[in-house]
């Protein structure tokens, strides 16, 4: 019996070794996992920042997603820099200057050193920008840069991007963190493992990322601008909202990235925890397909535009925590036209435009949403809405995927969002209102106005700031007359601090530097 | 033995042929293109164009399809769509904190369900039965989220005993532990508890205390042996479903496991990965109820004689 016993627990632990063991040769990145080890090291300052998703990798030309970002947002520099009011600034870049309309050349900072000690030239900056057009990186930001033609080297610290077409806001895009510089030979050593051995010129650099736990950096002693005030920053991957409000109350975190507004009211008297808001370049739209019946009439749009209450999204899906779009773009975006004060609800008035369009009983469609939980927030709202004047609408959802390539090809009304990411009208606009766009390329709604396209060309090619603002404020109004869509809401980016941080910066599009934090 | 073994070995083959053609057919029929998905919405048609020839995404079904299988033959589960790393080197990363887990939670498990079904069994509808019927079904339909949610709330942020959340020492495994385990505990408790009940109506548990034996040891020797072959069945099942409640515990306790690994790649199609893991995870349940099966023979020498 005894014997047997002993058989079964050795069967058993053997077992068990054996399913451990299997993760022995478990890589370079799950080695050691311990959760905010970083924040043991007694005394060290280190800032433990939580946030819903892992990173994809950490190899900017690979990615475009905010999980990403964060971490590479400390790691990496790119040639200029954005204000928290949307001012360029420099960065690698000590200045710039156009050399002729298809030219703009760089003159780089000298002595910014990479975190493997090597120096950053002009080499570096054409390396990074060839790869990021190289079709062979299929580079998810090469959007960015797509009319540029080539990239010179003029001396160790001058760089010229040469483009195909004149392209003016390629300053606002050379902001963005998928541009961000790359050194060469760091690149070339690691090959495919790049995303999870980076090396940038930023004030921390990167320890270690145990997957789906975390990301941890530390403090770069050399950077440019000095050292940083934290000696670590750890990024803690937290995926349900409530656990990560959670160890902001226990203090096992210090900053929650992006927490969803109906977390936030509990700290309206937190003498711990404080929540930043600011008005963010996130905008919802419901977007109309103009080639379909009935949205080819353009008073059947507008109609939808003063049928829905956008105050009601504001409490309703947003617990108050959102603005209402006003247009097609969000405010402090470089060309947004404030003279645009958005439709206002008035359900009699839409009554009355549906009549004038030939649909005095209103009609049936459907509204098609992503799986995202907001979206069905918004559409039973927005359901209820139209129905009030007429509109029966079918609500229907479809996975994210699949949603991104049925829009393309084009459906009578959706729920969208755009970030301008640049903080630039052109990134705003251009691949959404341009009639050459359409489809895939982002004009989901294949919208098509000769004047608008103009004016996005003209917004792009024309150098001159002014001239820019003005072409952008008129294509905003044709496109708000026109209610090309429902301009429904814009975003708040929301962080929760615990309030022994000091010296955050919340940014509108949502790229959080930690530089200048500092905790007690 | 050995050949009974051979056998089950042999008869993983086509298990996991299957397993890998429906995974493969599910994720193709799953609407969305996973270049797509990966580049976003600001991406041009060119770029995706180029992303899909990358991936291989445009070779006919049946090629990708032995691509895939070939692959897993020479232990090699291609690279992930997403972040181009190897699949095997991500399973094996995400693994070993789900066995934790699931090891954790199925001692957990064990240590309420048997104690709690023996007593219930000897003392049938006393109070102390009634109350483990009552709790049983209170465990077994708790949510999972929900009591990790409160477990955190009482214990994490009220007490201050515990970590919230995260990767590391024993204590990071205490909460998880407890939500995984609740529901294995109450399916455990029910089993001990019916299974039992029938071996101590037997004839030979009567003659076992006609012959004065003490009742502790009628009740382990002859009958919780006795009983332990449908409870051990239960406890190999219940693997399965501790590994699929895993999911929702990693999430909640932001554990690095397999269970949150694999809803990132469904949710982002990456095919490669997803199939990877789930041949994997299918391989880990087929193992497991073998060694289940050769238990049965340690535990009741009827069972190893027949084999034999």
């Amino acid at each position: 019996m005894k014997k047997r016993l002993f058989s079964l627990t050795s069967l058993a632990l053997a077992a068990a070794l054996m399913l451990t063991a299997c993760g022995g040769g478990a890589g370079t990145a799950g080695t050691g996992q311990q959760a905010g080890d970083s924040a043991a090291k007694g005394g060290a300052k280190t800032l433990t920042v939580a946030q819903a998703a892992d990173a994809v990798t950490l190899d900017p030309q690979k990615t475009n997603d905010t999980a990403s970002a964060n971490p590479m947002q400390q790691i990496y520099n790119t040639l200029i820099d954005l204000t928290p009011d949307m001012q360029l600034k420099p960065a690698l870049a000590e200045e710039w200057k156009q050399v002729d309309d298809y030219t703009w050349e760089f003159k780089l900072r000298k002595g910014v050193k990479f975190h493997n000690g090597e120096e950053l030239k002009a080499s570096d900056v054409k390396f990074t920008y060839d790869r990021l057009l190289d079709p062979k990186t299929s580079a998810t930001p090469a959007f960015l840069l797509a009319s540029v033609k080539e990239v010179k080297v003029v001396d160790d610290y001058t760089v010229q991007l040469v483009t195909k077409e004149k392209f003016a806001p390629i300053l606002y895009n050379l902001t963005h963190i998928g541009t961000a510089i790359l050194n060469e030979k760091a690149v070339k050593e690691t090959g495919d493992n790049y995303g999870v051995n980076p090396v940038g010129t930023g004030p921390f650099k990167f320890v270690k990322w145990d997957k789906s736990s975390q990301i941890v950096l530390e403090q770069n002693k050399d950077y440019f601008e000095g050292p940083a005030k934290l000696d670590a920053i750890t990024f803690r991957i937290i995926p349900e909202a409530a656990t990560s409000v959670a160890e902001l109350r226990t203090g096992g975190v210090d900053v929650v990235l992006d927490l969803p507004p109906q977390q936030v009211k509990q700290f309206d008297n937190s003498d711990k925890v404080t929540v930043d808001k600011a008005p963010s370049f996130a905008l919802k739209y419901l977007g109309f397909d103009q080639r379909q019946k009935p949205f080819d009439n353009v008073k059947v749009r507008q109609a939808v535009n003063y049928a829905i209450d956008k105050e009601a999204l504001v409490k309703g899906a947003y617990q108050g925590i959102a603005n209402v779009s006003t247009g097609p773009l969000a405010p402090g975006i470089n060309g947004f036209n404030e003279n645009l004060k958005g439709y206002e609800y008035n359900p009699e008035k839409a009554k009355e435009l549906l009549k004038e369009a030939g649909y005095p009983n209103g009609f049936k469609t459907t509204l098609y949403l992503s799986d995202k939980e907001i979206d069905s927030k918004l559409g039973t709202i927005i359901q209820s809405q139209l129905k009030e004047v007429g509109i029966n609408v079918n609500l229907q959802v479809i996975e994210w995927g699949a949603f991104l390539a049925e829009t393309a090809k084009g459906l009578p009304m959706y729920l969208l969002s755009w970030t301008t990411v640049t903080g630039d009208a052109d990134n705003g606009m251009y691949a959404l209102f341009h009639s050459k766009n359409q489809g895939q390329a982002g004009n989901r709604t294949f919208y098509a106005n000769e004047e608008v396209d103009k004016l996005l060309d003209t917004g792009r090619t024309e150098s001159d700031p002014a001239t820019r603002v003005q072409a952008y404020q008129k294509a905003q109004e044709i496109i708000y007359n026109d209610a090309v869509w429902a301009f429904l809401t814009t975003g708040q980016s929301i962080v929760a601090r615990n309030k022994r941080v000091h010296g955050f910066v919340n940014m509108p599009t949502q790229n959080y530097k930690f530089y200048p934090v500092s905790v007690e | 033995m050995l050949k009974l073994i051979l056998k089950r070995i042999v008869m993983l083959v086509p298990v996991l042929i299957g397993v890998s053609v429906i995974v493969f057919v599910l994720m193709q029929l799953t609407p969305g293109d996973p270049a797509q998905i990966m580049l976003g919405p600001q991406a041009s048609e060119q770029d995706v164009a180029n992303m899909r020839e990358q991936l291989g995404l445009n070779d006919p079904l049946y090629i990708q399809y032995f691509r895939f299988l070939a692959g897993i033959l020479t232990f090699d589960m291609g690279t992930s769509i997403k972040d181009g790393q190897s699949v095997f080197a991500s399973i094996m990363n995400h693994f070993p904190p789900t066995v934790e887990l699931t090891i954790a939670a199925m001692f957990v498990a064990l240590l309420i369900g048997i104690p709690a079904g023996i007593v219930s069994s000897t003392r049938q509808y006393s109070f102390f039965d009634n109350t483990a019927t009552l709790a049983s079904l209170v465990g077994f339909s708790i949510p999972n989220f929900w009591l990790g949610i409160m477990l955190i709330l009482v214990f994490a942020v009220q007490l201050g005993w515990l970590p919230v959340s995260g990767y590391g020492g024993g204590e990071y495994l205490v909460l998880p532990a407890i939500t995984l385990g609740t529901q294995t505990a109450a399916v455990v408790t029910r089993m001990t508890r019916s299974s039992m009940l029938e071996v101590m109506r037997q004839d030979y548990i009567r003659s076992a205390r006609a012959k004065g034996l003490a009742e502790r040891t009628v009740i382990f020797r002859h009958a919780f042996r006795n009983a332990l072959i449908p409870v051990v069945t239960v406890v190999g099942l219940q693997v399965g479903t501790l590994l699929e409640g895993a999911i929702l515990t990693e999430s909640i306790f932001s554990w690095p496991g397999i269970g949150r690994f694999m809803i990132d790649a469904i949710r982002a199609k990456d095919f490669p990965t997803v199939q990877g893991s789930v041949i994997f995870v299918t391989f880990v349940i087929v193992v497991v109820n073998l060694l289940v099966d050769i238990m049965y023979a340690y535990i009741d020498p009827r069972i190893k004689s027949q084999l034999k």
